[in-house]
C-alpha cells in the first residue's frame, strides 16, 4: 500500500468508464421519464454534484496520505468500529456488484439470449473478474487503459450513424418549467452513478500523478457523456418512445440500417456495454476484496477470492426479484442508500478526524493503521498530521 | 513509445516493491498464493467452465431451423375481437443457390395464418402448425387490415415494439382488402411480397411522393403519443386469384395475374384510421409536409392536359396578417411530355396556371385537417393555414427520365 501502481492517466479512464458501466442500460428510460425532453440536462447537474462529493472524498484522503478507504476507516475509527465500518463497505458494494450482475443477465435475457439461466452470466463474470483482481490494481488499470478507445469509438460512431432518424422537433418545447421540475427533482442521478464512484477510494490512493484532477476530470467526462448519449438517444428516438422502451440505446441502435447491409449492428452495442459493465464489476470486485484484505489481512488470498466471487454470486440473483423491484428501488431508495455510504460515512470519518487533530491526536498512528498500512503510510501520516495542510500522497 | 513507457513504470514498481514489504498484488508475485500450480489449476478451471457455459446451448439457433419471415399480417374481427395474425415464411427450398433455385415450382413463401381471442394465445397455439422456431428480426412490412386500423392499433404497435427482435423500424401498410386475400398474394419479378412492398415504398417516397417519409411503427408510436398524424400507404391485389398455381405465376408474363398494388393513403389518428387520401390529396400532403422527393402531376393548361414532374424548392411559414399561419411554398418544375412552351409568356401562364391548381389543392388537404384529423408539424390548426404557391420551370428539356 501506498506505492504509486497506475498512473493519473488510467485512475482517469477507470473513474470514467465505471461511471458509465451500467448507467447506459439502466438509467436512460427513468432520465426521460424524469426530465422529458430536457432529461439530458439531469446528468450535468448531477456530474456537478459527483465533482463536490469527489472533492470532498479528495479531502479525506488528502489527510490520510497513501491509505485507502478500509484503512482510513481502521486509523480514524480504531480497530472495532473501523472493522464495522470496513464491513459495512464491503457489504455495500457487494450489493452494487448484485445490482449490476442483475442488469447484465437482465439485458441479455431480456434481448440476445432469452433462454439461457442468469447465474451462467454472473458466474462466468465474476470467475473472470476474480482471475483479475487476482493479478492486482496494475492490471485492472492497463486493461481498462487498453480497452477505453476500443469501447469509445465504436460507442459514439454508432451513436452517430444512428442521428439518420434526428428530428429537431423532439426538442421542443424546451427547458418548461414542469420538466425542468422534473429535472431537478430526480435525485436518483446522484445516488447512481455518481456516489457509487466512492469505490475507487480503493484505488485512488495508489495513483500516481495529479490523481485528484484525474478522479474529478473522470466524473466531469462520464457525466458529459451520460448527457450527450441521452441527447442523442431524444434526438434519434423521441421521448414518447424512449419513456417506453426497456433498453433506449439498444433500440436506437437497432432501428439504424445502414443502406440495407449493415441490419443488425446492434451487437456490436451490446458488446461494447458489456465490456463498460465488465470494467464496473471489476473495479467493484476488485475493491470488496481490497477492504477485506486490507482490514484482515490473511496470509492466503484465494480463499478471500472465492470468498467474494460466492457472496456476489449470490447477491445478483437475490438483490431484486424483478426489474420492475429494480425501477422502484431506484427511484426511491437509491439516493438514500447511495448517501449513506458515498457521503454520510466519509464525512463521518472527515469529522472524526478533524476532532482530532484539533485535540492534538494524530490519527493514522493509531494501531488499526500501523497494522493496516505498515510502517511507510503511518509515518506519512504522521507527517502530515501535525496541521490542517493536506499532505500529497503517493 | 506509449509501450516503452509503460515498461519502464513497471520496472520501477518492482524496484519500488522489491524494497518494500513482501509485494502480494502483482501477477509475478507468488508470496500468498499457493505456488504456481494452485493458479495454474484455476485457470484451467475458469478455461474450462468458460469452454462449457459461454457455448450458449440454451439459445443455439441453426439456420435450418428457423422460419424466416418476410412480411406480418394483423387482423382483428371486430365484431368477435378474434385477432389472428399471418406470418409469410420464407421457402428455404426456393433461396438461390449456385445452381439456380433448388425448390423448382415450389411457392417462394408460406403464408401461416394463426388466431385466437389474444395475441398471448396466439403465440401459444403457433407451433401447433408452424415446424420451424420463428424468427422476425428481418421482416420487411407489417400489413394491417382496414377494419383493424378503423378501430384501434394500439395493440399492433405495442406488439411489435415489445418484442427484443422485432425491428420497430419496419414501414406499416393498411389492407384495403380482407387481409387474407393479400397475404396470400405472391409478386412477379420479387420473389418475396415483403421485399416487393418494401422496395416500392422506398421508390414511391423518392419519386412520386405518393409514400411519406415516416410509415414506420416506430413512427406511428411516437405520432400517436404526440397527437400527429401519420398516413399510411395501402394495399390492394390485383388480378383473379388468391394464390395461383405459382408455376402458372411464373409462366406467364403477365403480371396482372397476381400481384400486390401500393394505392392512396390511409390517415391514422388517435390510433385510428380516420379516412383516406387519393394519389392528388397524398402529394399535397406530402409537399405541406416538407418532403422533398420528386413528384409527377398532371395539369390543365387552355383546356388541354399537361404533366410536369416538380419537387419542393422552398417552404416557409409566416404570420399573416389575419393572425393565421401563412405557408409559401416553391415549386421547382421541370419537363412537360404534351406540350412544350415556347416562349416567356407561354412559361409564365403555366407557371401561374400549375401554382393556381396545385394551390387549390392543397387548401383542399387543409380543409380536410378538421375532419380527418391530418396534422402537419409546426402548425396547429391545419385548417386555418393559408397557402400561397409560386412555381417556378426549371428545364423543358426533354426528358431526363424514363416513363
Amino acid at each position: 500500500m501506498g506505492a504509486t501502481v497506475i498512473r493519473g492517466s488510467q485512475l482517469y479512464f477507470l473513474t470514467v468508464n465505471y461511471c458509465l458501466g451500467t448507467t447506459l442500460f439502466v438509467l436512460i428510460q427513468s432520465l426521460v421519464l424524469a426530465g422529458g425532453r430536457d432529461a439530458w440536462l439531469i446528468p450535468l447537474w448531477g456530474g456537478a454534484c459527483g465533482v463536490l462529493f469527489a472533492l470532498l472524498w479528495i479531502w479525506l484522503c488528502r489527510l490520510y496520505p497513501g491509505m485507502d478507504l478500509a484503512q482510513i476507516s481502521l486509523a480514524a475509527l480504531g480497530r472495532p468500529f473501523g472493522t464495522a465500518v470496513a464491513a459495512l463497505y464491503f457489504l455495500h458494494f457487494s450489493a452494487v456488484a448484485g445490482f449490476v450482475l442483475r442488469n447484465l443477465s437482465d439485458f441479455l435475457t431480456g434481448t440476445i439470449l432469452p433462454r439461457t439461466p442468469g447465474p451462467v452470466f454472473h458466474f462466468m463474470f465474476l470467475v473472470v473478474a476474480s482471475y483479475a483482481a487476482a493479478q492486482g490494481v496494475e492490471t485492472i488499470a492497463r486493461l481498462n487503459q487498453l480497452l477505453t478507445p476500443l469501447l469509445a469509438f465504436p460507442f459514439w460512431f454508432i451513436i452517430l450513424l444512428a442521428t439518420v432518424n434526428w428530428d429537431w422537433t423532439r426538442f421542443v418545447p424546451a427547458f418548461r418549467p414542469e420538466s425542468l421540475a422534473g429535472v431537478f427533482r430526480f435525485n436518483g442521478i446522484l445516488g447512481f452513478p455518481f456516489l457509487e464512484t466512492v469505490a475507487l477510494l480503493m484505488i485512488f490512493p495508489v495513483s500516481g500523478g495529479k490523481k485528484g484532477r484525474a478522479l474529478v476530470a473522470g466524473i466531469a467526462t462520464a457525466a458529459a457523456s451520460i448527457s450527450l448519449t441521452v441527447f442523442a438517444i431524444i434526438g434519434s428516438v423521441g421521448v414518447e418512445r424512449t419513456a417506453k422502451l426497456t433498453f433506449p440505446i439498444y433500440s436506437l441502435v437497432q432501428e439504424v440500417a445502414v443502406n440495407d447491409v449493415f441490419i443488425n449492428i446492434q451487437s456490436v452495442i451490446s458488446i461494447i456495454l458489456l465490456t463498460l459493465i465488465f470494467i464496473k464489476l471489476q473495479v467493484l470486485f476488485f475493491v470488496a476484496f481490497e477492504i477485506l484484505r486490507s482490514t484482515f489481512r490473511p496470509v492466503k488470498r484465494w480463499p478471500l477470492l472465492l470468498g467474494v466471487l460466492l457472496v456476489m454470486a449470490g447477491m445478483a440473483p437475490s438483490i431484486v426479484e424483478n426489474s420492475i423491484q429494480n425501477w422502484e428501488w431506484s427511484e426511491k431508495y437509491t439516493f438514500i442508500h447511495n448517501a449513506i455510504f458515498g457521503l454520510g460515512i466519509p464525512a463521518l470519518l472527515l469529522a472524526v478526524t478533524l476532532i482530532r487533530l484539533a485535540a492534538g491526536n494524530r490519527p493514522g498512528a493509531g494501531r488499526g493503521a500501523r497494522a493496516g498500512a505498515g510502517t511507510r503510510s503511518a509515518g506519512k501520516g504522521a507527517r502530515s498530521g501535525s496541521g490542517m495542510r493536506p499532505g500529497t500522497g503517493g | 513509445m506509449i509501450r516503452m513507457r509503460a515498461w519502464t513504470f513497471a520496472k520501477r514498481v518492482s524496484e519500488d516493491r522489491a524494497g518494500s514489504r513482501a509485494p502480494a498484488r502483482s501477477g509475478s508475485a507468488p508470496a500468498s498464493v499457493p505456488p504456481g500450480g494452485g493458479r495454474r489449476a484455476a485457470a484451467c478451471l475458469a478455461l474450462a467452465l468458460a469452454a462449457m457455459l459461454l457455448a450458449s446451448c440454451w439459445d443455439k439457433t441453426e439456420l435450418n431451423e428457423l422460419a424466416i419471415v418476410t412480411m406480418i399480417g394483423l387482423d382483428e374481427d371486430p365484431d368477435t375481437g378474434r385477432k389472428t395474425i399471418y406470418y409469410q415464411v420464407v421457402n428455404p427450398l426456393t433461396a438461390v443457390t449456385s445452381r439456380g433455385a433448388a425448390g423448382g415450382d415450389q411457392a417462394p413463401v408460406y403464408t401461416y395464418e394463426v388466431s385466437g381471442r389474444s395475441y398471448g394465445e396466439i403465440r401459444a397455439s403457433l407451433y401447433r402448425i408452424l415446424p420451424r422456431k420463428l424468427f422476425i428480426a428481418y421482416y420487411r412490412a407489417v400489413v394491417v387490415s382496414e377494419r383493424m386500423a378503423r378501430r384501434d392499433l394500439r395493440d399492433m404497435v405495442n406488439l411489435i415494439q415489445i418484442q427484443p427482435q422485432g425491428r420497430s423500424s419496419v414501414p406499416v401498410l393498411v389492407a384495403r382488402e380482407p387481409l387474407d386475400k393479400i397475404m396470400y398474394t405472391l409478386t412477379p419479378l420479387e420473389m418475396y411480397p415483403g421485399e416487393s412492398v418494401s422496395l416500392r415504398l422506398s421508390l414511391l417516397k423518392d419519386e412520386s411522393l405518393l409514400v411519406g417519409k415516416r410509415i414506420a411503427v416506430r413512427d406511428l408510436a411516437e405520432r400517436m403519443e404526440r397527437k400527429e398524424s401519420v398516413v399510411l400507404p395501402m394495399l390492394e391485389t390485383v388480378g383473379e386469384s388468391p394464390s395461383p398455381e405459382f408455376s402458372r405465376l411464373t409462366g406467364t408474363v403477365d403480371s396482372r395475374h397476381s400481384n400486390l398494388h401500393i394505392t392512396g393513403g390511409a390517415v391514422i389518428r388517435d390510433y385510428r384510421m380516420t379516412g383516406t387520401l387519393d394519389s392528388r390529396q397524398l402529394i399535397a400532403y406530402n409537399l405541406l409536409k416538407g418532403n422533398r422527393g420528386w413528384f409527377t402531376r398532371q395539369f390543365r393548361l387552355d383546356g388541354k392536359p399537361i404533366t410536369l414532374t416538380g419537387r419542393l424548392g422552398r417552404i416557409e411559414r409566416s404570420l399573416g396578417a389575419d393572425s393565421r399561419i401563412v405557408l409559401h411554398i416553391d415549386l421547382a418544375l421541370q419537363y412537360s411530355v404534351e406540350q412544350i412552351p415556347r416562349t416567356v409568356e407561354e412559361v409564365d401562364r403555366l407557371e401561374r396556371e400549375v401554382a393556381a391548381q396545385m394551390e387549390e389543392e392543397l387548401r383542399e388537404v387543409c380543409r380536410l385537417g378538421r375532419e380527418l384529423g391530418l396534422t402537419v408539424p409546426g402548425i396547429r390548426n391545419l385548417e386555418d393555414a393559408r397557402v400561397k404557391v409560386v412555381a417556378r420551370l426549371e428545364h423543358i428539356s426533354s426528358i431526363t427520365q424514363p416513363f
